[in-house]
Order: structure tokens, then C-alpha cells, then sequence
């Protein structure tokens, strides 16, 4: 780290500057004008700011780039100016310090939200700042500051940007608001975990507010923090005067905070919006013979997600990673995974977090796919789920850096092992990422049965580790699971495994618990014992299915016993809830049961095969409908009644029935096809609200029915010509509006004058039983599948 | 004169997109394939929506129930706005809208037999006006409290009692026309996915204690099952 890390060890305290943007507004900026085109049109004008902060006493300044992405260029109609303005900032910069002052190059957000919040990738970010990067370099900056930064991601492309491609050093500081998190979430405890493990160099925060704000924001650093740490505060917070934008902390005022900010744990100081020269010679006056604090963190293992840090220690309670997604031995999330659709990852990401998972292993592994495409897809689908860290379960290097590349914060990865192929290739990207290793004690030779041969391994893997400049604190010890049912004499030896690791290294521990009941019956209850003996022996982080009933209880008991559950409250709630168990798979179900099965669970893609391979089975086509299909609608029905199901899911159903019906059409005959009759809709008259019609003709035209759709704002007259041309059984009328109900009773009157018998349907918002009955409708329907029960109903009579 | 707001920003909330769908507020066992559609159709409405807003802050005469100024007035009729108005000096009358793209989109939808992903565009139309209205209350609630004013809750034609009628002059009087808004022979609002309405300004910033909190507690319509009913009659 050159000549900064040289001039803070001698200095103790390093100077940076001020606002760059009040002064440029001082020198006559004006609303709308893009500052950073100055480093073209306006050279002196920046050379003298920066010569008024050097001579106020700042060490360091900071280039007019802050708004030099293309991104942020672009909407000014900059962007092909991108590399001229980011290098002139350096050399403007440069010139003016003639050596009296490093210069750090500005990066700041591109302005547009990241994915899946917005529309920017990562690796279009990452390109953007890559090519401010370059240009920096070009001109010789001493180093890159990556400021008032408010998503994470978007300051890990920034960072892995400049990484990559300089070998300058780099300072990151965030923005934080009143809660002290970013826009996405991120405390600064997540901040300075996620950023020092990708090699920050020194990390802060900036802007957010004065500097009474932004002090509780350097304690929280500070308490993790094992770089030097940055604090640029505005001049107070800003106040809309005559609308203007006024900061109001006077220099003295300002720099009274500055040893304050010095003893939470800066040693670089510096000012943002609204600070001055003045400011900044103020703020020297205060600091310049102070000391930074001596308090250095003593290291925790941790992993982060973009919302959190998880602490793992033998202080702390174990934690539970969720091993649901893991395609190994199940067929239906091998497909999902395959197909790309990813609906089964989604949902076990949110129901594993639900059922307190409190991280998530990813395993990406199905045989003849592209692992690392699908676990860059998986990561990005689940962290915009669920802010929990990641355990990236893959020996892939590919798909390994993919995952850690896109991972919004600190991923365990699951597993290193002492092979040699293994440490060669996947402990530098554990180190470039700044990943917490699990260390899997095998080394390709023999299976190690007892726990001694595992410690032995482990050393092997931790030395190796340090030697890549891994310190043992991001370092956790698998206790190896080996299966009763196979290896029973040696299966307790995890548990004296991580005992051993405790007492001997003190380091973290992890164990994949239910390897222990492979083949076995009941695995629920050795899981659940096994669990237990682990917790006991000092697990820290027990790999486990969080939907097992009896593992949960297992560990939330466990919690109590071990007075990590403090006034054992969240067993005690848990107790109180009832938990459901997710169904096990049953291989044995017949082919009529499967199609019932996948018309409730609204399996649409794969409805047509099922039908398929029924018929190809043998089974009747009309048995398909009767046992099938029929049941599954009347199954749905009750669960939407019973509020265990919902409108969507009722769609998906339909959806599901429509395509089952077109496959078996294929086959059956049109008269063998179920045969309500026929239904004409229409929303009446003045009414444009139709998606409650829709969805009664939807459910309809999928249960047997003929459906004349007539659409919205229908008269009267057409809907009663309708009626009569196709011979309808019955007319179903939807109004939304007290004032557009009155063309229901219309449509009765006049089917009465023409002395046709179709019967009369209502329904919509505001429509009752009462004012049915009182227009003399002969059905009146609360919903959707209500309409539909009452139409069978009203054809059977 | 109104003022008209265009491009606003927009985030589709995505909790209130899922309980226009059908879900209870707060469901968390959303299967992942309906996930999955509703991050599609996020995606898809996005591109299409043209969230756009029109507002015009007036005097209120409480006693005689009538909004105006040099440009015109408007009494208001009905004993659930009135009283719901009835400490206000000053009101603010809206119009938001996010467009026409929705309607074809879910007629498309439902003609392809893709109903679950009608369901979806239709309700994230419901959840994106409501975000614009969200956004423009929050904005008049500075403005507001700038002046030492405290704002009461919004209340649109249609709701709480308060008829329809009154749909089209108050559209007129907001500068509906100016976003694209019409109005109906029977008072309903083209695009479809807009928004009408009245936020009324108290003097003081003490927090408002009303009997009327929201118009659905005044709602006379019982078991309303739009999705915007937070309560009200049963």
C-alpha cells in the first residue's frame, strides 16, 4: 500500500479534504450543469480548489470525478467525454498538488439501481467503474476512494473493479441513513465485514449527516474493523432556505467533532457536503496531534448477507444453514434447476429463512449442466429474496468464483479439503473474495475413521491456508458425518472430532448432520440425537433440513439447555405455534393421483406429460377427467373456501386444467368431454371493470362450460340477444359500481319480456345476496369459484 | 392553476401486489413459481407504466362544504366527505394515474390462457397507482407540514359513501385531462388503473384525532371485497 500506507503509520492521522461540489457551486456551478465537465471546460477553476485544500492542510485530495461513470455522464450527453474527464481529474489534481498532497481518485454510484432493485447488472457496473479505473491509472493517481456509496453490490463492483485492474489502494466509504443502514439494507457492521474481506484498504463513511451522526456509524466500524477507518461528515444536516440548500455547522463548530470522531476510531478525517477549506483547516486544528485509537478488534469467524453478520463463536449460539437446496438425490429440484425456472430454489430459499434457517447452502450440482451459469442464476434469484449469507456448495472452481463474484456478502464455502488439487485451486479465490472456509478433513487418501486422522487433516488445511494469507478466525472445521448405518463404530468420532477442534485450536466447527441416518429408518430421530450430541460437544453451525420438525425442536431445546436462548423465549413461542411438516415425497403414487396432484399445486408445464403418460399407462381418458380432474378443482375449491388457498393459486389450477383438457382432446372425443352448457358473460353497461368476469370465464371454460365472453360495458340488449342465439343455460352479469348495478336488473327484465328462461347470474364488489334476491337474480355468486359451484348447480337442477 | 407531475419514480411494491392478488397481507408461503411470474410481470409492467400525477391545492369552506379559488369551486355533497372535512381550511384535490398499458396487457394475457399472469399485471396496475398516490401524499405532507399544516386522510369518489358522481368535475377541476384521465358516462376513470381524490388541510401540526380515520370506516358497503378495503362495514 505504498506511499498512503507510509504516510498514515508515520502521520498516525491522515487529512482529506472537503466538499468538492460546494465549491464548485461557490465558483458558479450552476443547476443542471455537470460538475465533472469542468475538468474540461473549467481546469483552473478545479486546480484552484484543490490548491485551497492543500493549502488549508489536507494530505490528501480528491478528484472532480465523484459523477464520472458513463451512467451518470450519459444523462448529461457526456459519456464519450468518460475517459477525458476521469483523467483530467487526476492530473488537474496532480498538478495541483505537485507533490504536497496524495491523490485519491473519486468514484461514485452510477445513479441507477442495482439488480434486482433496478435495471443495472453487476457486471455493467463493473465495467463502468473498470473504465474510470483505467483512466486514473493512465494519469497516476496514488489512490482510488469509492464514496457515498449506498448499495453494497454496487461498492463491490466498484472495488473488485479497482482490484482488478490497478494495484492502487482503495478506500471505501458508504452512506448511511438515520436507521445507520444503506438504500439496500446493509448495516456498518455487514459494510466493513463484506468490504475488508474483498481488500478494502481503508473503509469508512461519508455524507450521511453531521458529524454527531455519523459517530455512532465509526464506533460500529470501528468494533470490527482491522484497516484504518475514514470519516467524512457534512457540515451538519442540510436545511431549505429560500430553496437553497444550506448546511449550517461553522468550521469551529465542525472541527469540534473531530477528536470526538478520532477516539470512536478514525484516524483518516476529512469533510463532505458543505465543509470548506475553512472547515478542513478547522478540523486540523482539532486532530492534528491526537492519536488514533489503539483498540484493534480481536478477529471473529463470521459470514454476512447483504443484511446482516452472522458472529460465530463458542460465546454465541450455533447457527442453522438450511441444506434444502441441494438437487443431489431429488429429481423434481434437479428439473427445476435444469429447466432454469428456479421456482423450487425460490421457494425453499423463503421457507427454509421462514423456518429459521438462519443461512443457506446453495448446491448447484446436477450432472451435464452448466454449474457455474445456474449458480450465478441461483445466487442472484435468492439474494433478492432473502438478505441471509450463503454457503456455496460446490468444489467447482468455476462455478465457485461465479458464486462468490455475485454473492452480496461474506459466503462460507462448503468445502475445501486437504487435497492438493483442492488447495491449489480453490484457497486463492477464498482469499481474493475474502470467504470463510469450511474445511472438509479428507485428503484423497484414506477415509479418515477416527477423530485424530481428521485434527491431523484439519492442521494440514489451516496451515495451508495461512500460507495464502488466510488467518484460522475465517476458517470453519467440519466434524466429517460419516453414516451409522455403514460405518457405525466410527460414527460418534465427529463428535469428538469437534471436540477436539474446540479445546485444541479453538476454532469454529460444522457438521452436516443428517449424512448420520443415510439408509437407516426413522432418520428423523438419529438426526434429531446426533443433533443434539453435536450441540452439546460445541457445534457451531449445524447443516440441516429446517423443515424437519423434530431436528427444530432438537435445536431450539438445546438452545435452552445451553442458556443461549435467554429467558428461553423463542422456544417458547415456537412451542406455542404449530409447525406443518412439508409432505415427503412418495415415489409409489399413481398416475390419476399425479395429475390430481399437479392441477392443485398448478403445475402447468408438465401437466400434458402427466396426461401422457397416463393414456400411455392405460388409464381411461374419461377417468382422467372423473377421478382426476373433476376432484382437483373440487379439491382447490376447498381449499380456497377453507382460506388455505388463494385467488392465484385457483388461476394456476385453471391454467393447469386448461392444458390438461387440450392434451386430452387430443384423444378424446368432443362429446366425452364434461358438457355444462353455456354460459354468456358480460360486465353490464358503464362498467369497464372485467378481471372478475375474466376469471369467472376462466374457471368456466376449464370445468365444462361453453363460454360466450361479450366483454365490458355490454347493454342489455346485446347481452339478451346473446342469451337467445346461443341457447344459453345461463347469463352471468359483473358490475363493480353502485351506479352501474341498476343494468342487471335491466337484463332480467327484458330476458322476462321475451319470455327467455336462461337463468340469471350476479356478482361483483358491490353486489349482495340481498340486492340479488331483490331483482330477482337467480343466483348470486361472492366469487369466483362460487360462481362456478352454483353454475353446476344451477345446470344438475 | 393544477400542477402535473410526469416520469414519476416508481417501485412496485411487491407485498401489495401480492394482496391485490388474492393473498392475505403478510403471506409467506407464496409458491415459487407464482414468485417467479410476479418478478416477470415487475419487469414487464415496468417498461410499460407511465406513472403521472396532477394536484391542486385550494381553499375550503367547511361550512358550506365548497372548495374554490379565482378559478372556480366545487361543492361537495355527501355527510362522509363533509365531515371528513369538516376542520380543513385548505384541501388538495388529485388525480394519479399510471397509464393505459395494463388493460391490453391482461386482455392478452387472459386470451392466451395465461390467467394466473393476468391476475398478476392487474394487480401490479392496483399496487403501482397506489404507490403514486403514496408518493404524492408524502410529498404533500412536507409541503404541508412547511406550513404548519397537518393533512387528513385521503378520501376518493366511490369510497366511504361518498358518491360517484362527483368524479368527472373533480377530475376537470384537478387537471385530469392534462395526464390523460377521462371520465365516464358513469363516473369511472379511463385509464382504468387512475386514482382520484381529496386530501384536506388541517391548521396546526398536533396529530389529527378523529373520529374518521380512513373512509372504509365509513363505508356503508358491507362485505366489500375490493382489495382496498382495509375494514369498514360487515
Amino acid at each position: 500500500m505504498n506511499k498512503l500506507l507510509n504516510q498514515l503509520i508515520e502521520q498516525k492521522i491522515l487529512l482529506f479534504d472537503g466538499a468538492l461540489g460546494t465549491m464548485l457551486q461557490k465558483a458558479g456551478l450552476e443547476a443542471g450543469q455537470c460538475p465533472e465537465h469542468w475538468n474540461i471546460t473549467n481546469q483552473s477553476t478545479i486546480a484552484e480548489i484543490h490548491k485551497q485544500y492543500i493549502n488549508a492542510g489536507a494530505q490528501v485530495i480528491t478528484t472532480n470525478t465523484f459523477g464520472g461513470s458513463r451512467a451518470k455522464l450519459q444523462t448529461y450527453g457526456l459519456d464519450n467525454d468518460c475517459h477525458r474527464i476521469n483523467y483530467n481529474g487526476v492530473a488537474l489534481a496532480k498538478q495541483a498538488a505537485h507533490g504536497k498532497a496524495l491523490v485519491a481518485a473519486s468514484i461514485g454510484p452510477t445513479g441507477k439501481l442495482m439488480h434486482p432493485m433496478g435495471e443495472l447488472h453487476f457486471d455493467m457496473a463493473y465495467d463502468m467503474f473498470k473504465e474510470q479505473v483505467l483512466a486514473f491509472v493512465e494519469a497516476g493517481a496514488d489512490l482510488v476512494i469509492i464514496e457515498t456509496m449506498v448499495d453494497l453490490q454496487e461498492t463491490r463492483a466498484a472495488l473488485l473493479a479497482v482490484k482488478e485492474n490497478s494495484s492502487l489502494p482503495v478506500v471505501c466509504s458508504t452512506s448511511f441513513d438515520e436507521r445507520m443502514r444503506t438504500l439496500t439494507g446493509s448495516d456498518p457492521i455487514t459494510i466493513a465485514t463484506v468490504l475488508e474481506g474483498l481488500g478494502a484498504d481503508i473503509i469508512g463513511a461519508n455524507c450521511s449527516g453531521g458529524p454527531e451522526q455519523l459517530l455512532p456509524v465509526i464506533e460500529q466500524l470501528a468494533s470490527v474493523c482491522n484497516v484504518p477507518i475514514i470519516v467524512q461528515p457534512n457540515a451538519g444536516l442540510p436545511e431549505l432556505i429560500n430553496n437553497e440548500t444550506v448546511f449550517h455547522l461553522s468550521p469551529e463548530a465542525f472541527a469540534s467533532f473531530g477528536p470526538k470522531l478520532i477516539e470512536a476510531g478514525a484516524s483518516c478525517i476529512g469533510g463532505c457536503c458543505g465543509t470548506t477549506p475553512l472547515h478542513i483547516k478547522a478540523l486540523w486544528e482539532t486532530v492534528k496531534l491526537l492519536d488514533p485509537c489503539p483498540y484493534k478488534p480481536h478477529p471473529v469467524t463470521c459470514i454476512a448477507g447483504r443484511t446482516g453478520t452472522l458472529f460465530i463463536s463458542h460465546d454465541l449460539a450455533p447457527i442453522i444453514i438450511g441444506e434444502r437446496i441441494n438437487p443431489t438425490g431429488r429429481s423434481k429440484l434437479a428439473e427445476d434447476i435444469r429447466s432454469g425456472a428456479m421456482d423450487l430454489v425460490r421457494q425453499e430459499a423463503l421457507a427454509q429463512v421462514q423456518n429459521g434457517a438462519d443461512a443457506l447452502d446453495v448446491n448447484m450440482g446436477v450432472p451435464g449442466l452448466d454449474e457455474s451459469a445456474a449458480m450465478r442464476q441461483a445466487i442472484e434469484i435468492i439474494q433478492s429474496l432473502v438478505g441471509v449469507p450463503l454457503s456455496i456448495d460446490t468444489t467447482n472452481p468455476i462455478a465457485l468464483e461465479t458464486g462468490l463474484r455475485y454473492f452480496c456478502g461474506k459466503a462460507l464455502i462448503n468445502s475445501i479439503n486437504a487435497e492438493p488439487s483442492s488447495l491449489e485451486q480453490l484457497l486463492p479465490i477464498a482469499k481474493k473474495y475474502g470467504a470463510t472456509i469450511l474445511a472438509l478433513p479428507l485428503d484423497g487418501c484414506n477415509l479418515p475413521l477416527t477423530a485424530a486422522e481428521r485434527f491431523a487433516i484439519a492442521e494440514k488445511i489451516i496451515a495451508a491456508a495461512k500460507k495464502e494469507g488466510i488467518e484460522q478466525h475465517n476458517i470453519v472445521i467440519d466434524g466429517l458425518c460419516l453414516t451409522a448405518g455403514a460405518q457405525q463404530e466410527y460414527a460418534y468420532e465427529a463428535i469428538r472430532a469437534i471436540q477436539m477442534y474446540k479445546s485444541k485450536l479453538g476454532v469454529a466447527t460444522a457438521l452436516g448432520v443428517s449424512n448420520v441416518s443415510f439408509g437407516l429408518p426413522r432418520r428423523d430421530i438419529l438426526n434429531s440425537t446426533f443433533l443434539a450430541m453435536a450441540l452439546s460437544a460445541g457445534l457451531n453451525m449445524a447443516i440441516i433440513n429446517p423443515h424437519d420438525l423434530r431436528m427444530k425442536e432438537t435445536f431450539l431445546a438445546s438452545q435452552v439447555l445451553m442458556n443461549y436462548d435467554t429467558g428461553s423465549k423463542s422456544y417458547i413461542t415456537s412451542v406455542k405455534q404449530t409447525n406443518t411438516q412439508t409432505p415427503t415425497n412418495n415415489e409409489n403414487i399413481t398416475a390419476i393421483q399425479k395429475i390430481r396432484t399437479a392441477v392443485i399445486q398448478g403445475e402447468k408445464t408438465l401437466i400434458a406429460q402427466y396426461i401422457h403418460e397416463a393414456l400411455t399407462k392405460q388409464e381411461d381418458a374419461l377417468a382422467i377427467v372423473n377421478q382426476a380432474l373433476v376432484p382437483a378443482m373440487e379439491d382447490i375449491g376447498v381449499s380456497y373456501f377453507k382460506g388455505e388457498a388463494f385467488l392465484p393459486q385457483v388461476m394456476m389450477a385453471a391454467e393447469t386444467m386448461r392444458n390438461a383438457f387440450q392434451e386430452l382432446k387430443k384423444t378424446m372425443p368432443e362429446n366425452e368431454m364434461p358438457q355444462y352448457g353455456t354460459v354468456v358473460l358480460a360486465t353490464v353497461k358503464g362498467d369497464i371493470h372485467d378481471l372478475g368476469k375474466n376469471i369467472v370465464g376462466a374457471l368456466m371454460e376449464n370445468n365444462g362450460f361453453r363460454v360466450i365472453d361479450l366483454g365490458k360495458d355490454v347493454s342489455a340488449e346485446s347481452i339478451v340477444t346473446a342469451a337467445s342465439e346461443y341457447n344459453a343455460e345461463i347469463v352471468g352479469l359483473s358490475a363493480l359500481m353502485t351506479t352501474t348495478m341498476p343494468e342487471m336488473e335491466k337484463v332480467i327484465n327484458q330476458l322476462r319480456e321475451h319470455n327467455i328462461t336462461t337463468k340469471v347470474m350476479v356478482g361483483g364488489a358491490v353486489v349482495t345476496q340481498e340486492y340479488a334476491d331483490s331483482i330477482q337474480a337467480d343466483a348470486y355468486a361472492s366469487d369466483a369459484l362460487d360462481a362456478l359451484r352454483k353454475a353446476k348447480a344451477i345446470v344438475l337442477q | 392553476m393544477y400542477e402535473i407531475l410526469v416520469d414519476l419514480p416508481i417501485q412496485i411494491p411487491l407485498g401489495e401486489t401480492y394482496r391485490y392478488m388474492g393473498f392475505p397481507a403478510n403471506y409467506n408461503d407464496i409458491p415459487g413459481q407464482i414468485i417467479r411470474m410476479v418478478e416477470e410481470e415487475v419487469s414487464v409492467a415496468t417498461a410499460v407504466l407511465k406513472p403521472r400525477a396532477t394536484y391542486h391545492t385550494m381553499a375550503y369552506d367547511a361550512a358550506e362544504n365548497t372548495l374554490y379559488n379565482k378559478e372556480g369551486h366545487l361543492r361537495l355533497i355527501g355527510s362522509s366527505i363533509c365531515m371528513h372535512l369538516s376542520s380543513c381550511t385548505k384541501v388538495t384535490i388529485f388525480t394519479c394515474t399510471v397509464g393505459p398499458a395494463i388493460d391490453p396487457l391482461m386482455d392478452t394475457y387472459f386470451k392466451k390462457g395465461e390467467y394466473t399472469r393476468a391476475l398478476i399485471i392487474d394487480a401490479i396496475g392496483s399496487a403501482a397507482v397506489e404507490y403514486i398516490v403514496d408518493t404524492l401524499n408524502q410529498y404533500l405532507n412536507t409541503a404541508a407540514y412547511r406550513q404548519q399544516h397537518s393533512l387528513v386522510s385521503r378520501f376518493s369518489p366511490g369510497y366511504g359513501g361518498w358518491g360517484l358522481t362527483i368524479q368527472k368535475d373533480l377530475v376537470d377541476l384537478a387537471g385530469g385531462a392534462a395526464i390523460g384521465i377521462k371520465v365516464t358516462d358513469a363516473s369511472l376513470l379511463i385509464p382504468r388503473k387512475s386514482v382520484s381524490g381529496i386530501i384536506g388541510w388541517v391548521p396546526g401540526l398536533e396529530k389529527i384525532q378523529q373520529g374518521i380515520t380512513s373512509p372504509c370506516t365509513l363505508c356503508q358497503i358491507p362485505k366489500c371485497k375490493n382489495p382496498i378495503c382495509k375494514g369498514g362495514a360487515s
